[in-house]
């Protein structure tokens, strides 16, 4: 199935019934497939007239209780990044699918990672963090939306599904694991689904608005505590020959990480030994895991390998906490490195590496050691 | 990663994009009544551009369009017509079952199908 289709079946099997959303590339066969898909099983397909609308529609969907979901592309998320912050502060679950293409602006349609501050940092005003899942092949986008609706009930947060361009429009077989649907949970305690609905006398308010500051603080700080609770009980990633001895370790995400897995075979082949950290889960970050891999004897480099124009690349200067050299390498604009760029750059790198350890803070971003 | 391979093959590929824009306006030669002629029909609506095709083709016949569909993305199209022989390569590696491609009598008006 082609990237986009399954992730809108997969919403569909993981018992989402509502979708409103805007059309862009490179995400349009999302709302193209539940345009259809949706009335079979009667549920709610609406396109909005704007995605600021949308963001609302989410936040007024998930507010009274149903589970919701919306997709777009970076210029569209950057519309719905005010009700973003709304949904994340009344902590509301919803999922939001964004499925990056260049920026910034309009920039064009071609696969893109530029959105990792965007969905990692905020994108929205306010101390709010987003779960953000970073699928690297077709299935494992099937399978994070499948997780995506428990984890935002979870937490009552909105979680995001960062794809790109590539991921939506590649075709791969997949495979819909019934065990990942979860029954939607109990929502009666806060959601606005109607006194008659739960048999209750009490009322329920969804809001975000705390003029008392003594208030707002412990709102902030409820909030804050969940997210060090997702830092505590989701993080993911995937190790990738991080077993024995490696002189490199890469840390990439998504596509890209695609790319430096072939990169890592053909070097192995030469006789370079090179491991990997594959974040599966943006936010949280694997922080400890990239800290432990980087504090491995052998390993004596960190390199952030993306398709952004150095953002991944701080936090894992931040999870390496100045132990080894981190350089930065990526393409942009829709161009994905391929394996033999980035493995041409990797043997560069090696063979100026004694240099760079020397100037750890000057020398971080490659090519710049003269 | 084959989708990648497509993209730098149409970026970087020797030939078809340079031929892209010279195609519409071909007409066969007289000459030749007889001979077939293979006219792609590509739903331009449907090509993401990803020019799996374009590398597919034993005879660089498909190019990419210097025009974007709605959606934006370049389209395949037929920039060496007379080069096709029929293999229907592009055809079945098309993901988004795109492509079709009429043989007809070469003296065939083709312009309205």
């Amino acid at each position: 199935m082609k990237g986009n289709e399954a992730i809108a079946e997969a919403a569909v099997r993981a018992g989402c019934l509502n979708y409103f959303a805007y059309p862009i590339t490179p995400q349009s066969e999302i709302a193209e497939y539940l345009s259809w898909r949706l009335p079979e099983v009667g549920g709610v397909f609406l396109q909005a007239e704007s995605e600021v609308a949308v963001g609302y529609m989410i936040f007024g969907a998930a507010a009274a209780g149903a589970r919701v979901f919306t997709s777009s592309s970076s210029p569209g998320i950057s519309l719905m990044s005010e009700a973003i912050s709304y949904i994340a502060a009344a902590e509301c679950p919803a999922v939001f699918v964004n499925m990056c293409r260049v920026g910034p602006g309009l920039g064009g349609i071609l696969p893109s990672q530029a959105d990792y501050f965007q969905s990692v940092k905020g994108g929205g005003h306010g101390d709010y963090r987003l779960l953000v899942l970073a699928p690297a092949s077709v299935q494992e986008a099937v399978e994070m939306t499948m997780m995506a609706f428990p984890l935002a009930e979870k937490y009552r947060n909105p979680v995001m599904i960062m794809g790109d361009g590539l991921i939506g429009q590649m075709m791969e077989p997949v495979a819909f694991p019934e065990g990942l649907a979860q029954e939607p949970s109990n929502k009666d305690d806060w959601a606005t689904n109607g006194m008659a609905t739960r048999n209750s006398e009490r009322r329920n308010l969804v809001k975000t608005l705390y003029l008392d500051a003594q208030e707002a603080n412990q709102h902030n700080l409820k909030l804050k505590a969940k997210y060090d609770r997702m830092k505590q009980e989701d993080v993911l990633f995937e190790p990738y020959r991080l077993g024995g001895d490696y002189e490199l370790l890469i840390v990439s995400y998504g596509t890209m990480s695609r790319v430096c897995r072939t990169t890592i075979d053909n070097l192995k082949e030469e006789g370079v030994e090179v491991g990997m950290i594959r974040p599966r889960t943006v936010f949280p970050f694997p922080e400890k895991a990239v800290f432990d891999a980087a504090s491995k004897d052998s390993c004596k480099h960190v390199v952030s390998i993306e398709m952004s124009m150095g953002q991944l690349v701080e936090d894992v200067e931040r999870s390496v906490r100045g132990i080894r050299p981190v350089t930065w390498y990526g393409k942009c604009g829709g161009e994905v490195p391929t394996p033999e760029e980035v493995s041409a750059f990797l043997k560069e790198m090696l063979s100026e590496r004694s240099v760079l350890r020397t100037d750890l803070n000057g020398g971080l971003y490659g090519q710049d050691v003269s | 990663m084959s989708t990648n391979k497509a993209h730098i093959c149409m970026k970087d590929g020797d030939g078809p994009k340079g031929a892209v824009g010279s195609s519409g306006e071909k007409h066969h030669p007289a000459s030749q009544p007889k001979k077939k002629r293979h006219i792609h029909r590509i739903d331009s609506e449907r090509c993401k551009g990803c020019g799996l095709c374009v590398s597919a083709c034993p005879n660089q016949v498909l190019g990419q369009s210097d025009h974007v569909n709605p959606k934006g993305y370049y389209p395949a199209v037929q920039v060496q017509p007379d080069k096709c022989i029929f293999c229907a390569l592009c055809c079945l590696i098309c993901p988004d079952v795109a492509i079709t491609i009429d043989e007809v009598a070469s003296d065939t008006d083709t312009r309205k199908t």
